[in-house]
Order: structure tokens, then C-alpha cells, then sequence
């Protein structure tokens, strides 16, 4: 007894003990975190304070920027790109093609043959020049790469790249490409990197060792995971950004954007994913932000499948078709935040004026359009039979996506009082896009690229296998001649031709009902009152941010 | 002594390599592989034939054993590889971030035993008094709300109305209380009752009594005789915390912009960057293994009967 006493206690003191010890521990281990960052402190109250210094401009961005890598894709954010490099040529109002380190440009009779005369006195970031060797190099350097740029026309097309003087460059295609000159001002691959930009290895597909560009931003800090400041590029060739500095803190939920914005820790928030329309309109409602929604910068459009029942059969298209009712879903599921959809591709995009019409919300037509199809009401039944057959659509999204969820729900339960069953899965962002490459779904969301995109690159991959929009014409009666005239679209040289095929392919797509466009979708911001001259550009990816200015 | 130590080392290993059989293949078990996930992240409509080719660059058709045993040859010289979305080194990606991390749960821990320690002895000492009540509802409350809300209430009253505390971020030691406040107050109720009922029942005891009987002062009772007996059971569950802990940084890490592992593997999970996964599952296992080597080594110095056991089997 006295034994087990004695066991007892000696336990109980060494619990004691390693209690003391464990608080102890703990105590030092705040306490070296508490040491440990004192070096980042300054920086860290540098950054509390950004939201007052009237130099710099704060905002708030979803994701690190990753290693902005001009020849690369994520983690390397393309906004981010696009502040520290350029392209050769830039996209302007309604698709024209501008100078941007290009001054000018011909193109051959046969449209094969690019010759650009670049800009004098470019300087990049490190204070080297830029020069006709320099952009040999950051192209060769793309197609090198080759396999993770194939996807991109105007890489796989290029056949040589050649140094006519200093200042002028030939690219030679091995095929007649259009959309070259629209491809080279993507934000990525084909942008231009100093030459200390390049690793050693003089390959830019593992890495770069420093980000230098031309464009009107230099990185000037990078904390992992925390945050980024860009310093304005003094030396940039165009027009020179307003603001000093820009600082980036990456905050990945909205809910702390909402309150580092309120508590003036940010300046701004840009862009539609990072806002849910709701949260937009809470803040906009408050009175004490400025807030702002874009024009159409693309189009919100649900696919529907031609080669798997039900939507095999066009009168069922059709009939969903007439099904949708925009306005509804546009007032009250969206927020007044878009416009309604009147065409596949927005107003103001290449060949987006050729009118194929639209058709009209209009649940009779609908419902007689599936009574000739067959599918009838049946007593009893809940949705519409054709035989022993329900009429059931799947329809797969991303289950992260709340807004095409609120979407999907809505149209669920508005087509089942047409009799039409309506199966909504919700799926990892991964596992849906599988699912859509598998072409596993009745419809879903497929929504346009953009600009400089749009039309030509959402109609490409309409007739390359694997792609959700493969699925889409694949099962229509036009299949074959949709195919070929697609092929020719993007080959021809001829402005006439061009233009009559596109018509040839949008009322294709129109008639056999290939996608229901829903609304046009937008981009929007808020922001305090110390932020000026605030404003969108067309594209969809970039944030203006030289436009910018900060009340003194 | 020596042939128990070497017995632990000798299934430590054992089930180290258990871990790294488990995170290599169970994530290759996951629908979509990288190079899939690198384009649809992307939003790049890449044809089969592009796909394959990158997956042959880096090695994705060899087969399955021959890709693990690389792996293993490289780990083993603590060479974790490279991310295969950043090309970073995820070793030293992930201790960089594990550092966070940690500093994160150590603050909680110390949190969850300082505020349930003392609220615990308070409401077990009045148990049953107006105290005691509230206690009780008021973990009930807590216990109930999901971590993120908590957050957000502390970013809002605290960070926000108050002021008196950074909203989110990293770097002072002023960023580390929100955090792991959030952390530690999840954890506390059941701290909380648990130190109370093992309290209240200690006072039942006849030792307790006997040291009433000898005029002992009320607080000396507390430390030297209810505290103590409420230690065994609370440093296992501290231990055992440890995981939930770890854990449950993703979602605080998310909430307060803190560079942490939970973020970085959330991140890797989308893109489904398996080097970084398998990486990062390993690591956890060595860690998890370590800490039980550490208290079986403890307890055994302690307590000489379990190195006797672990010796005789």
C-alpha cells in the first residue's frame, strides 16, 4: 500500500514535471516565433501601413503569384504576368491588333511569313535592351517546350524564327494562321524575358532566375504565401503608371478580403472571383466603397451534349432551349450583375456581329416540341416517358461553384414542372473536368474564354476530341461539314471568306441548338475612396492597374 | 534497455516504410493524375497526345514500382523532388511551411492548458454554483460552432471593431493569437470537462478527505493532490491532440492568410501534385512516429516494467 502510495506520487511529480516542461516549451517556442520575426516586423507594419501611404496602392489577390514565369502557366498568376512582361503585339477595342514592343509588322502574301520591326530604346527591367536576339531567343525557348504549348496554335504553327538586323525579327509558320497576331497577345507563352532572366540552362521550362521584363512593372518583393510589391518601371516604354507601388497580400478567403477592406488594411478588390454577387452588392449597398461591374467580357453558356440521350435528339435541345428563362435568373440568381445573353459571343468580339437569332423563353413551344418528340406526361408519372424511359438530364458542375450552383437549382426545379428530371452533380473541380473531357453530362456550364480568345479558340476546340465542346457537335446531323468548316476558318487569308464561314458555323451552331448562351458575364470591383480613375479593359485576365491613380 | 531500443527503432522503420507504400499508391489511387490537373487548371485544351508526352517527360508511365522505388532512392537522400506545377523543392517547401505550422498548434496547446486548466479547477472546485452553470454553457456553445465561424467572429470583434490585433497575415508574434485562439478554443470544452469531472471525482476520494481532515489549506489540496491526479489522462489527450491540431491549421490557415502546410497541401491536392503529396504524407508519418518513440522512450525510463515487457516479447 505504502509502495503503491509512494509509485503514485513519484508518477504524479513526473506528470507535474512534464507539464512545467511542456508549458515551458511552449512559452519558448512563442517566444523565438515572437524573436524569430523580428526582421519581418518592420515589413510587416510597412505592409499594415500601405493602406495609408498615399504611394502605394493595396489589394487583395485569391493565390500567391507563383514564380511569374513568362513562358509558363500556374501557379504563375497571369495578372501578375502581364504587369511584368510584354508581347510583341497588343489586343485593342473590338479585337484590333496594336503595336505593343512591336512598332510595326507585315505579313506575307501567302500569310505565312511575320516580319516585326520592334520598338527602339525598350529597356527591360535590369537596364539591358531589347532586341531582335532577344525575342529569337524567348521564342525558341517557347518552343522548346513544346508539349506544354501545343495546345496553343500559334506555337505548334511557328516553323523558324530569324534575326533580319537588330531590330527586326521574322517568324515563318508552316501553315496559314489568322489568329496569329491575336495569339501573340495572350499573357502567356509568348512574352519577352531579359536575358539574366534566363536559368543557366538556358531553358525557361523548369525555371527562371529572376523575373525581368519590359512591362510596366518591376517585382520588387515576394514573400511566399503573404505577399508582393511591385515598384513602377521608370524606364517603361509606354504610358508610365500613376502609382508607385503596388502591394498584392494574397488572402484566399472572401470573407477576410470583405474585412481587411472595411478595416483599410486593402484598397481593392478586383474581380469577379473574388466577390460573390452577393458579397459585391452587400458592399455596394454600405455606400462607403466604389464599386463597379465591367461590360461583357464573356458569355455564361450551358453546353448540352448531342451524343448521348436524351439530348441526342434536337427537339429535346430545342425544347431546353426555350426553356430558359434569363431574365429570372439574371434579376434574381445573379444579381442584376449581368446583362442577358442575346448571342454565343459577347458584342464588341470579332465577328460577333453576325446576327443567327436567339430563341425566346417560351414554355409552350417547349412543351410541344417534347410532345412530338414522344416524351409525354403520363398519369402517375412524375416526369415526362417516352416508353419505359423518364426524361432525365445529368448535369455535372464544380461543387466549389456557388453561383452556377444557385443556378442549377433553380432550373431543377423550374424543368421539373415541364416533367423533365433534372440531376445535378456536384464534383471536385478535378473530377468534373474529367467528366466533361469524358463527355459524361447531358449539359453543363462551358462558358466563353474571353478576349483574344473568343470566337476562334472556343470554336477550335469544338472539333478537337477530348473537349467538352467535341461532345457538343459531335452528335448533330451538320457534324462533318461543322468539322471542315472550322478547319478552313482558321486557314483562310481571304476577309470575305473568313467572314462568310464564321456565319456558316454560328448559325450551325444556333440551329441545331449546340449551347444555351444565358448571360454575358462580368467583371467587377470595389474599393475605398483613396483609389482614382478606376476602370476596366477588355480583358478578362489582366487588372489595369497603371491606369490606377491614389487621391493625394 | 538497449535491445528494447533497438526493437522500437527496428518497427519504427517498419512502419515509416508502411507510410511511404501508403502515400505513394493511395494517391495514385485518386481519379485524374497531374498532368491532367495541370491543364484543366489551367483552363488549356490539351489533346491526349500532349498529355502523354509530359507524362513520359517526367516519368508518370514508368511502371508503378519503379516510380516508387526512385522515389524512395531520392528520399533517402533527403531528396523530396520538385513540385510539379512550381518546380520549387518541395522539402524544403514543406519544412519552411511545417515551421508555420507548428508554431501555430505549440501557441494553441499552450492555450488549450492554460484557459482549461484554470476555468476546469474553477467550476470543478464550485461545481454546481452560477460559475459552474455558465461554464457549461457556454462550452457548449463553443464546442458547437465550426472553427471557421469562430474565426471570423475573433477576426470581427477582435481585429476588427477592436483593432487591437492584425485581421490575418504573418510575421509578429501578434498575428500567432487569433490563430491559434481559434484552434485552442475548439479544443478547450472538452479540456474543460474533462479536467472538471476528473477533479470533482478526485474530491470523492478518501485521500482528499483525509487531507481536508488534516487542516490542509483549499489550495494546497488543488495542487498537491486534485491537480496532480488529473495529469496522466490530460497529457495523453494533449498528445493525442497533437493530430487534431495539425489538421485543423488548414481551415485557420485559409481564414487568416497564414503560409502554412494546411494551405500548401490544399493547394497540392487540387493540382494533384503527387511529389508534393506523397512528400507531405511522409513527413506527417515520420513526425507522428517520432513523437510516439519519444513518449515510449519516456515512459520506459520512467516506468521500468515497460522496458522489461517491450524486452521480454
Amino acid at each position: 500500500m505504502v509502495r503503491d502510495v509512494a509509485e503514485k506520487k513519484r508518477w504524479m511529480s513526473e506528470g507535474l514535471r512534464k507539464l512545467a516542461v511542456f508549458v515551458i516549451v511552449s512559452c519558448l517556442v512563442l517566444l523565438t516565433a515572437a524573436c524569430g520575426s523580428g526582421e519581418t516586423s518592420e515589413q510587416q507594419a510597412a505592409n499594415t501601413e500601405t493602406a495609408a501611404n498615399t504611394e502605394t496602392l493595396t489589394l487583395s489577390w485569391p493565390l500567391d503569384l507563383g514564380p511569374i514565369n513568362p513562358h509558363l502557366y500556374a501557379p504563375s498568376e497571369m495578372f501578375a504576368q502581364a504587369m511584368v512582361y510584354d508581347s510583341l503585339v497588343s489586343y485593342g477595342d473590338n479585337g484590333e491588333i496594336q503595336p505593343a514592343l512591336a512598332k510595326e509588322w507585315q505579313v506575307s502574301e501567302d500569310g505565312k511569313s511575320y516580319t516585326f520591326t520592334l520598338r527602339e530604346g525598350v529597356m527591360y527591367s535590369d537596364g539591358s535592351t531589347l532586341s531582335a536576339e532577344n525575342v529569337k531567343r524567348n521564342v525558341e525557348a517557347v518552343l522548346q517546350n513544346m508539349d506544354r504549348h501545343s495546345w496553343l496554335e500559334a506555337v505548334s504553327i511557328i516553323e523558324k524564327v530569324e534575326v533580319i538586323d537588330d531590330l527586326t525579327v521574322k517568324i515563318d509558320l508552316k501553315e496559314t494562321y489568322y489568329p496569329f497576331l491575336q495569339e501573340l497577345t495572350l499573357i502567356r507563352p509568348l512574352r519577352m524575358l531579359g536575358d539574366k532572366g534566363f536559368p543557366a540552362s538556358g531553358s525557361t521550362a523548369e525555371e527562371i532566375s529572376a523575373p525581368i521584363g519590359t512591362g510596366p512593372w518591376i517585382l520588387t518583393d515576394h514573400v511566399q504565401g503573404s505577399h508582393a510589391e511591385f515598384t513602377r518601371n521608370d524606364n517603361y516604354w509606354g504610358d508610365k503608371p500613376k502609382i508607385k507601388k503596388v502591394v498584392i497580400k494574397f488572402i484566399p478567403d472572401s470573407q477576410t478580403r470583405i474585412m481587411a477592406l472595411e478595416k483599410g488594411e486593402i484598397d481593392l478588390i478586383f474581380g469577379s472571383g473574388q466577390l460573390a454577387p452577393v458579397e459585391y452588392q452587400t458592399l455596394q449597398q454600405k455606400g462607403q466603397y466604389q464599386a463597379m461591374i465591367s461590360g461583357p467580357l464573356s458569355t455564361r453558356v450551358l453546353a448540352i451534349n448531342s451524343t448521348i440521350a436524351p439530348t441526342n435528339e434536337k427537339e429535346v435541345r430545342l425544347a431546353l432551349q426555350h426553356l430558359m428563362d434569363r431574365k429570372t435568373i439574371v434579376e434574381h440568381l445573379l444579381n442584376g450583375l449581368e446583362e442577358e445573353a442575346q448571342s454565343l459571343f459577347s458584342p464588341g468580339f470579332p465577328y460577333s456581329d453576325i446576327k443567327v437569332g436567339l430563341y425566346e423563353y417560351n414554355i409552350e413551344e417547349a412543351k410541344r416540341l417534347l410532345d412530338h418528340a414522344g416524351w409525354k406526361v403520363v398519369d402517375g408519372k412524375p416526369f415526362r416517358m417516352k416508353g419505359d424511359q423518364a426524361l432525365q438530364v445529368t448535369i455535372p458542375y464544380r461543387s466549389t461553384d456557388v453561383v452556377h450552383k444557385g443556378l442549377l437549382e433553380y432550373l431543377q426545379s423550374a424543368w421539373r414542372e415541364i416533367g423533365i428530371d433534372v440531376q445535378l452533380q456536384a464534383e471536385e473541380s478535378q473530377m468534373y473536368t474529367q467528366m466533361a473531357r469524358e463527355g459524361e453530362f447531358n449539359l453543363t456550364f462551358n462558358d466563353t474564354w474571353g478576349v483574344p480568345y473568343d470566337p476562334h479558340m472556343f470554336i477550335r476546340t469544338m472539333i478537337g476530341e477530348n473537349q467538352l465542346g467535341y461532345y457538343v457537335q459531335k452528335g448533330t446531323a451538320i457534324s462533318s461539314s461543322f468539322t471542315a468548316n472550322v478547319e478552313k476558318v482558321i486557314r483562310t487569308t481571304d476577309e470575305n471568306e473568313r467572314r462568310a464561314l464564321y456565319e456558316s458555323i454560328l448559325r450551325g451552331i444556333h440551329e441545331e441548338a449546340m449551347f444555351i448562351p444565358i448571360s454575358y458575364r462580368t467583371n467587377y470591383l470595389v474599393a475605398n475612396d483613396r483609389v482614382k480613375g478606376l476602370q476596366f479593359t477588355p480583358h478578362q485576365y489582366e487588372v489595369p492597374l497603371s491606369l490606377y491613380e491614389l487621391k493625394e | 534497455m538497449s535491445r528494447f531500443l533497438a526493437r522500437r527503432i527496428g518497427s519504427m522503420v517498419l512502419a515509416l516504410w508502411g507510410v511511404s507504400l501508403l502515400a505513394f499508391f493511395l494517391i495514385r489511387v485518386i481519379p485524374v493524375d497531374p498532368v491532367e490537373a495541370y491543364f484543366a487548371i489551367n483552363q488549356l485544351p490539351a489533346s491526349k497526345e500532349a498529355m502523354d508526352a509530359i507524362r513520359e517527360e517526367q516519368g508518370l508511365n514508368k511502371p508503378l514500382l519503379s516510380q516508387y522505388a526512385n522515389w524512395i532512392w531520392h528520399v533517402l537522400q533527403f531528396d523530396f523532388g520538385k513540385s510539379f506545377g512550381s518546380k520549387s523543392d518541395v522539402a524544403n517547401d514543406l519544412i519552411k511551411k511545417l515551421w508555420v505550422t507548428l508554431r501555430i498548434s505549440a501557441a494553441a496547446l499552450f492555450f488549450v492548458v492554460c484557459i482549461s486548466v484554470s476555468i476546469g479547477v474553477l467550476s470543478a472546485v464550485k461545481h454546481s454554483s452560477l460559475f459552474d452553470r455558465l461554464t457549461r454553457t457556454t462550452i457548449f456553445m463553443i464546442a458547437s460552432m465550426p472553427s471557421f465561424w469562430l474565426a471570423f467572429i475573433l477576426i470581427y470583434v477582435v481585429g476588427l471593431k477592436w483593432g487591437i490585433l492584425p485581421l490575418m497575415g504573418w510575421g509578429t508574434w501578434q498575428h500567432m493569437i487569433l490563430p491559434s485562439l481559434t484552434l485552442a478554443l475548439g479544443l478547450c470544452p472538452y479540456y474543460i470537462r474533462l479536467i472538471r469531472t476528473s477533479i470533482v471525482e478526485q474530491m470523492q476520494q478518501p485521500h482528499v478527505l483525509y487531507a481536508r481532515a488534516r487542516g490542509l489549506k483549499e489550495s494546497v489540496i488543488i495542487r498537491n493532490y486534485l491537480l496532480k491526479g488529473t495529469l496522466p489522462p490530460l497529457l495523453t489527450s494533449l498528445a493525442m491532440s497533437c493530430g487534431i491540431l495539425l489538421g485543423g491549421a488548414a481551415v485557420v490557415e485559409v481564414v487568416f492568410t497564414i503560409p502554412g502546410v494546411g494551405r500548401y497541401i490544399l493547394v497540392a491536392m487540387e493540382a494533384r501534385d503527387y511529389v508534393v503529396l506523397q512528400g507531405f504524407i511522409l513527413l506527417i508519418g515520420f513526425f507522428y512516429i517520432v513523437i510516439n518513440f519519444a513518449a515510449d522512450i519516456v515512459c520506459a525510463m520512467i516506468d521500468p516494467r515497460i522496458r522489461l515487457k517491450g524486452g521480454e516479447q
